[in-house]
Parts: structure tokens; sequence; C-alpha cells
């Protein structure tokens, strides 16, 4: 894919954290892209550097994070960018909606206030309301929410959790935001309630040409809602590629052992999980991160970092010893 | 048949509220679980599922309908139970971050059961706690840890231990592994199965996640709205559901495998949202969203008949297409 055509890139993203006197090593050396209109995941255990990737997208990280690497929007590099320009990737660029939709809005005021707040940051000059609170009102019907009108009036604490999160994506397109960044859109809501706001999601791509990054530790929302997709461990993508053929062919060790841990529809028993913990991130492996509960590690593995290799087209994975590497 | 461990008939439980309306979290419930086996309790958020597990275990007392354990009738005094009763039926919550107490350490947590249900000496309750963290897999150094400083999984397993130290033939599980990760879940699962067939444990298995259930239950009830919609062995419940509620639930799990995705039933395009326990509508709960609903189920509540072997549904529609 040609450079113009990839609305978000990340390059080599390595992010550090300066807790107390140490340095923990989070994120280490992260490549992945986002093309126009293309659904991508993230997809990886908790405490593995998923929101922390998207926090760096939008340059939002704490202020004792420490970061390498280019994250490009629109082939600018976030880093480099002045208030404006930042200021205007925030408003109009990306926007990201959040797990707990409850959380994300705040209780002590009306959705129409919430929504008109930040619609206004979203012009440079000065808006009539009546402009904004149509423009809202167009957003909430976007996003087949019933009765658009009494949900601005209505606080959060009265919509259910589906309805709260529908109001949240609505917030971050009604502005024409051309990335959505979905921080585990539907783990907080029951599975039809899931069902209905990933549709959501697929439908606003393919009527609005929105590109998702679509960030999970669920294999299955991944499968049914990516075409491209990322598979993170501890920080670093160790398998990359078209949803379909990774979910069908993985070739990582540790996509292997995750898939065969699911609990599978069709009742083939579960496996026994993957011996070990996600490594110390003040003191991460020197090679592979992988390689202490890997069954297949070798001395390699444990000194040098694996490369990114494409095992067969399109597909890349990160390990010395994955069939199609060696 | 085998022997029934507990028998649930008619359970109700009514929350009042204070503008005089009244939430139906349980609205008439008949289950069994027999010895040994593991019946899966599956149903959305909010459908009356941990509230049933409280009132086996007697956090909550029942409005209305008996509880029976082994016979024995555990609801007429109330809440108020024996301690060999209480000893019984143990439970497990999902967080175990907040279900053991972060100021004590983890021996002094499961010391408690211990010393009230035990009935040791006291040189040999020590003895009692390291033999339970060795049951359940556990290093015995973690009688010294608190629980901030071991892993999720390890504290769940903790909270298995500590159920295990009154000796129970029945424990609920209420969400065991919601809050886990999927690989250190499958270490928690295989745990429980091995612990269920070493000390012939009857489970009451809480989840949300129907794949999980698929793998552990032996039987599956679905609730909604505090009414069951179908009890069924669990192959039948997955590979030919009855009831509406169930075939849409199923079909709106997403699945990692393509071999999956052909045993789910057809999509079915889910629509709409539980409604409150405060309104449950009239007649079949289900039927607001119900593609298949019929006149008469906005009329009349549908009852439980079982229409196959072991399998149990409450629709009117099967009911119909089981008559012709």
């Amino acid at each position: 894919m040609g450079k113009e055509e990839n609305i978000l890139e990340v390059r080599n993203l390595s992010v550090s954290f300066k807790v107390m006197d140490q340095v923990s090593h989070v994120v280490d050396g992260l490549d992945f892209f986002v093309g126009r209109g293309q659904r991508v995941g993230l997809v990886g255990e908790s405490g593995c550097g998923k929101t922390t990737t998207l926090k760096a997208i939008l340059n939002v990280l704490p202020r004792n994070a420490i970061w390498e690497g280019d994250v490009l929007f629109e082939g600018k590099n976030v880093r480099e960018m002045g208030r404006e320009e930042l200021n205007h990737l925030r408003r109009k660029g990306a926007g990201m909606i959040f797990q707990d939709p409850s959380s994300a809005l705040n209780p002590v005021f009306t959705v129409g206030d919430q929504f008109l707040t930040a619609l206004r940051y979203t012009y440079d000059t000065k808006v009539n309301k009546k402009v904004l609170w149509q423009q809202a009102l167009d957003a909430l019907s976007s996003v087949s929410l019933p009765d658009p009108e009494r949900i601005m009036e209505n606080y959060p604490f009265q919509l259910s959790g589906g309805m709260r999160q529908r109001v949240c994506i609505a917030m971050t397109i009604a502005a024409g935001r051309q990335v959505l960044l979905a921080d585990e859109p539907g783990t907080a809501l029951d599975v039809t309630i899931q069902d209905q706001i990933l549709r959501l999601i697929n439908r606003l791509v393919e009527e609005k040409g929105l590109s998702v990054v679509m960030v999970s530790h669920s294999l299955g929302v991944i499968r049914e809602s990516t075409s491209y997709v990322n598979i993170m461990y501890a920080g670093t993508i160790v398998e990359s590629g078209v949803t379909d053929q990774v979910f069908s062919h993985p070739k990582h060790p540790y996509t292997k052992a995750l898939m065969a841990c699911i609990p599978k529809l069709t009742g083939a028993g579960i496996a026994e999980g993957i011996p070990g913990r996600i490594p110390d991130y003040l003191n991460p492996p020197a090679g592979c991160r992988f390689c202490p509960r890997c069954p297949m590690a070798e001395d390699i593995c444990r000194k040098q970092k694996p490369p990114r290799t494409e095992a067969e087209p399109g597909h890349w994975v990160r390990c010395f010893c994955a069939e199609g590497v060696r | 048949m085998e022997e029934k461990i507990l028998e649930i008939k008619g359970l109700k439980k009514y929350f009042p509220l204070k503008n005089g309306k009244v939430v139906k979290a349980v609205d008439g419930v008949d289950l069994e679980i027999y010895k040994g086996e593991t019946l899966g309790l599956v149903g959305e958020s909010g459908s009356g599922k941990s509230t049933i597990a409280y009132m086996v275990v007697g956090m909550y007392g029942a409005t209305q309908g008996d509880i029976l354990f082994e016979g024995e009738n555990l609801t007429k005094n109330g809440i108020k139970r024996t301690r060999k009763q209480k000893g019984n039926i143990q439970i497990v919550f999902q967080d175990p971050g907040s279900s053991l107490n972060s100021r004590t350490t983890i021996g002094q947590s499961m010391m408690l059961p211990v010393k009230i249900h035990g009935n040791l000496e006291k040189g040999q309750r020590e003895e009692r706690v390291k033999s339970l963290l060795e049951t359940v897999g556990l290093p015995l150094d973690f009688k010294d840890k608190y629980p901030r400083s071991i892993g999720g999984g390890e504290r769940q397993l903790v909270s298995v231990a500590r159920a295990l130290a009154t000796n129970p033939s029945l424990m609920i599980l209420d969400e065991p592994t919601s809050a886990l990760d999927v690989s250190i879940q499958a270490k928690v699962i295989s745990k429980l199965m091995e612990l269920q067939k070493e000390f012939e444990l009857s489970y009451l298995f809480i989840t949300h996640d129907l794949s999980l259930m698929r793998n552990v239950a032996d039987r599956v009830a679905i609730l909604y709205l505090g009414r069951l919609c179908e009890i069924a062995p669990a192959k039948d419940f997955f590979e030919a559901p009855l009831h509406p509620y169930t075939q849409m639930l199923l079909s709106s799990i997403p699945v990692a495998t393509a071999e999956e995705e052909e045993k789910k039933p057809a999509k079915i395009l889910s629509e709409g949202e539980i409604p409150s326990p405060v309104n449950v509508p009239p007649g079949c709960a289900f039927h607001l969203r119900c593609r298949c609903r019929l006149p008469i189920c906005s009329q009349e509540r549908p009852e439980m008949r079982e229409v196959l072997p072991g399998h149990q549904v409450c629709c009117h529609k099967v009911f119909q297409e089981m008559q012709k």
C-alpha cells in the first residue's frame, strides 16, 4: 500500500514510563498502519500496551512517558506537531471511544450539554447553538438512536449501557473525524448489545469511509470486525496480517497458544493455558519477549530480538522459529 | 435419575422501590442440580443470575419459594442457617481483588473458615491451610503474601481454596473467570474441573460467556428477566436450541475460528435491549424482542414444559410446533 493511502502510520514506536527511579519499558518497537476506510485490529491480553499505543497516537501520554519512534497522521508526525496542529488532530482527525461508556460521560450534565461542549471545540470560530444542536441530533440518529431529542435532554444514568456507547460514538463522529480509535467498545456490554455496537461501527465504516483501530482482548470480536489484525504480546506486535489468514493459519507460538486457550463453541475442551506470566516491564527479556513462556524457544531467542519477517505474502511474524521463517 | 443435591421450587425475589414499584429480579424459577454435575446459568446482565446465587448461599432471603438442599428446606427460617448448612454451600465471586481482604495475608484470609468450620485443634489449623493451598496447586509460601502481590488467576485460586475449607458439596461459581485473561482463565477452569472430580463437587456455574459454558457445563439454563427460558443438556442447548432468545444469543457471539462460525445458528440480528425488571412486559417476557412472536405471547405467560427428554423450554411458538 502506498504512503498516501495510509491515514495513520506507526513506525518503530517505543514507550517507556519513569516509575520512581526505575524505567518500565512497555511498548517496544511497534509498526503498523491503517489505510483509509480500513478496520485494523490490535489484540492482546491485559497489560500488553494496547491502550498506551492508542494514547500515543493522540499524543496524550502521561508526563512520565518517554517515547521513541514516529506516529504519522496523514503523513504528518504527531510528535512534531505544534499546539494548533495537535488540536486539529484531536478535534477533526482521530477520536477515541472507551470500554466503559458510563465513566466516559459526565454524570452531572445532560447528554445535550456534553455533546455541545464537545462539538463547540471542533470549530475554530463561534458557531450558533442551533446549528450545533442540529448537528448533534443528526449524529445521534446516524447511530440508530431512537428519539434523539429526548436523549439530548437525558442524563447518562437514564440511558442503558448500549445507548451510552452509541452516544459516545455519535460524539466522536459528529465532527467528521476520520479515524475512530475504539478501545474495547463492547467489552462492558452484553453479547447482543455488543453485536449491535460492532454492526454499527461496521456500517459507519461503509457509509462514511471511517477508518477504525479496534482494540480488544477478544479474538472473536477482532475476527468479526476487522480486515487486518496485529497480535500484541508484551508491547510488541508478534504477528500481523489479513485477519482471515492470521486466524486460519496462526504462525507465532503465542498466537497459537492463545487460540488454543479460548473456549470454543464446538466444545472441544480448553487447553491448559500458557505457563508463566507476562514479563516484568522493569526488566524485560533481552531477546524475544515471549521466549520465557515459549515451548519452541532456542538460544538465539534469548539473545536477539527477532526481526519482522514475511512468513508468507502479507503475513508478518516476529519469531525465529515459526514455520515459513526458517 | 441421579440424586438431586439442590432443588429450587418457584423461587421469587422482589425488591421494593421507594416509589412503590417492585423490581422483579427473580420471578418464579424452578431448577435442579444433580450430584457431581455442573449446571450452567447464563443470561444478560440484570437477568437475575447472581440474585439466584445469593439466595442459594443465603445472602438474600427469598420472597417466595423453596430451596431444598439434599431434601432439607433452607428457606423456612429466612436467611438463618445452621453452621453445617452454611458450610455445605460455598460461593466464589467474580472479582478476587475485592473478595479477599487486602489488609490480611492470604493465610489469615483462609484461616477464618478453617477456624469456624474446621473442627480442628489449634495446631492442626495451620496444616489445613497449607493442604488447601496445595490442593489448588499454589506454592505454600503464598500463605504469608498479600493479595496484591500475586496475579489475578492465583487470587481466584485462593478464593477457591478458601471456599473448599468448609468441605462443601455444592459450589457456586459466580463469573469466576470473567475478570481474567484467556490464558489465565484456561488454568483456573482446568483446576476447577480437576477439583470437581477429586471432591465430587456439584457446581452452579454462572457466566455470560457462552463459549466457556459450552466447555464446562453438563446442563445449561438460560435466564431472561428473572425467568427461565430453556434448560437443556449442554450439547442440545448449543446444537439445537429451541427458544428464540437462546438462538439470538448464540448467534451474536463473536467467534474466533471458522469451524465455530459454521456451528453457530444462522445470524439473527439482535434488536432492542433487555427491558427494566420494574416493567416486565405482560405475557412472555421476551416477546418484545422476539422475531417469531404470536398474538398469544403478549397475553399469556408460557410455562416451562419438557418437550424433549431433559430439554425444557418455555415458548408458545415451540409448543405449537411440537403439537403439529
